[in-house]
């Protein structure tokens, strides 16, 4: 009797399953952060429902709580608070903050996309004519990102524009609404608008950029990365069980019927294996490039 | 009231298009009763009085059975679209999001039968297009079919009577312009942030002193960052009167124009650039 009160005390003050492993009552988390689509928060609603039921009805979870954040700023914030499992994130927004919540990459979405710079016609037609000038666009939330990864000095498209030296003069002005920025530059107020190239070419068939002319364009990059914060696992390779069956859930979307309209949403076709090799030249690039070790976090 | 819901009328109007709203048009039955004319305006009477502020779940929902009794083409259908205003403010402010989709739908189906019925009344395209947001407000999904006949309903409203409920239908086209105008897809696309800054205008040309017209172009103008015009569009809701049949709504509207002036004021703090990129 005694024996088995012991073994019963065993389990109750050593559970087997650690605090990661929850059981399948427990709903695991996932933060999506500045992805560009499907919009704000509030038009994002339909969306992460028709997401978190797709994910529970995968994995046989709970079904996931989910957030979106188009500004990184309250991301943070609820990002400090608590570490979700799995996140969707810009590539930007990934760069800059994968060693603080200890970030690891799995997925990333496909297909690949450029980013554009427009302005009115005939005002810039020299990279100086950039210098010191507004620019607005959703990417410029990471203004980093932008000098370092799509417009760097040594970037071949952007070396189009004469005198092409780099986007350190720009002067950025992040915005998540892109009609605000397309409207300042009609008034004339801002130099340019940094846009997506979807929505490049969705704008100009809505007749929304007239007297508007592409200025440069960028390498093309995944338009988000999904990301495992590994809280526990910081220092190892591995991720939860809960990680994983969302990750395989994501990994098999496109796979699975009437579950396009979420990916359509997301303005992807599918989330795919993070590519061999690319993404550690993307972050050597971010870090290290123009000797910024420090920058390091 | 009725533009407020436009912030969410349009959420989810990203990208996708599979969804189908399902059950748009119950099927009501809605008999073309006999009665006589003194009681069929009598009806009437009752039906507006039941919509008459202080507006209740209650009072309006009477206002909507006495509708839907009163159909009739003894007094030219025109219980019809009180019917569908009632069914939006109902779809507007009930509490329960089942029971505000189940009187959208009804709205919606009811809205076409009182276009059909009284097609030359703007209140029957006007309401049904409130009552075809509220829908869209409820589902959260984004529906081409449904965005365009709104449009469709607010554009001959705003033909036919463009001054009905104090510019009601430019004010709630003018809205849903904004609203929609960061949606880049074609099939969701009703205007650009000018276009809908231009139509809200016109609401404020179509009633002057009607706070609500004044509140939303000065969010749309605060959208647009022109924050000195949207401050004088703000100063002009102080100035308003208190509108007989929205006086509780009028009082909401105060307070979120003392809230959007609070916030101007922020944004026009911090108006300087954010700091240039780092140099080398």
């Amino acid at each position: 009797m005694l024996q088995r009160r012991g073994i019963l005390l065993f389990f109750l003050f050593f559970s087997p399953f650690p605090e990661k492993c929850r059981g399948s009552d427990t709903a695991p988390s996932l933060a999506i952060i500045q992805p560009g689509r499907p919009g704000s928060p509030k038009a994002a609603e339909g969306f992460l429902a028709r997401l978190g039921e797709y994910l529970a009805s995968q994995t046989k979870l709970a079904r996931p709580s989910l957030s979106y954040q188009n500004k990184p700023e309250e991301a943070l914030a609820a990002l400090e608070k608590k570490n979700p499992d799995l996140g969707i994130v810009s590539l930007g927004f990934y760069l800059e903050h994968r060693k603080r919540f200890g970030f690891k990459a799995v997925l990333e979405a496909y297909p690949l996309r450029k980013y554009v710079l427009v302005a009115s016609e005939g005002k810039v037609k020299t990279a100086s004519d950039l210098d010191g000038k507004l620019v607005m666009g959703g990417p410029l939330y990471e203004p980093k990102f932008v000098r370092r990864i799509l417009f760097p000095e040594t970037e071949k498209t952007a070396a189009s524009l004469a005198g092409w030296k780099g986007a350190s003069a720009w002067v950025p002005k992040p915005t998540t609404r892109v009609s605000s920025a397309l409207y300042q530059l009609g008034k004339n107020r801002i130099r340019a608008v940094l846009l997506y190239d979807s929505q490049y070419e969705s704008m100009k068939n809505l007749g929304r950029l007239k007297k508007v002319e592409k200025v440069i364009e960028s390498s093309y990059y995944p338009p988000a990365v999904i990301v495992a914060f590994r809280g526990a696992f910081k220092s190892a390779a591995t991720v939860s069980e809960e990680q994983r069956l969302l990750i395989t859930a994501l990994e098999k979307i496109s796979t699975v019927k009437d579950a396009g309209g979420i990916l359509q949403q997301m303005g992807c076709k599918e989330f795919r294996g993070i590519r061999s090799g690319w993404l550690s030249e993307v972050e050597k690039k971010y870090h290290f490039e123009r000797g910024e070790k420090s920058e390091e976090k | 009231m009725f533009c407020a819901a436009l912030v969410f009328l349009v959420a989810g109007c990203s990208s996708y298009e599979a969804m189908q709203v399902s059950g748009t048009e119950p099927k009501a039955q809605l008999n073309d009763v006999l009665l006589p004319a003194a009681v069929l305006e009598e009806r009437i009477g009752e039906i507006d009085q039941s919509y008459e502020e202080p507006r209740t779940v209650y009072r309006v929902s009477h206002s909507l059975g006495t509708s839907k009794d009163s159909v009739s083409s003894g007094n030219g259908y025109q219980s019809l679209w009180r019917g569908v205003r009632a069914c939006s403010w109902l779809a507007l402010n009930h509490q329960n999001p089942k029971e505000k989709k189940k009187y959208a739908l009804e709205g919606v189906y009811l809205g076409r039968e009182a276009r059909q019925k009284t097609s030359l009344q703007a209140a029957a395209y006007y309401y049904s297009a409130i009552c075809i947001g509220a829908l869209l407000d409820t589902v959260k999904e984004p529906n081409t079919k449904l965005l365009r006949e709104m449009k469709y309903c607010l554009e001959v409203a705003h033909e036919l009577d463009g001054s009905y409920d104090h510019g009601g239908p430019a004010r709630v086209l003018g809205t849903l312009i904004v609203e929609a105008s960061d949606y880049e897809f074609v099939g969701y696309s009703v205007g650009s942030l000018e276009e809908g800054i231009t139509t809200l205008e016109t609401a404020c040309g179509k009633d002057p002193v009607f706070g609500e017209n004044w509140l939303l172009l000065a969010k749309a103008l605060t959208q647009a960052e022109e924050y000195q015009r949207a401050l004088a569009a703000i100063d002009k809701i102080f100035t308003c009167e208190i509108p007989s049949d929205y006086s509780v709504e009028h009082k909401e509207w105060l307070i979120q124009a003392q809230n959007l002036k609070s916030g101007i004021s922020i944004k026009i703090d911090d108006s300087v650039p954010a700091t240039s990129f780092q140099p080398k």
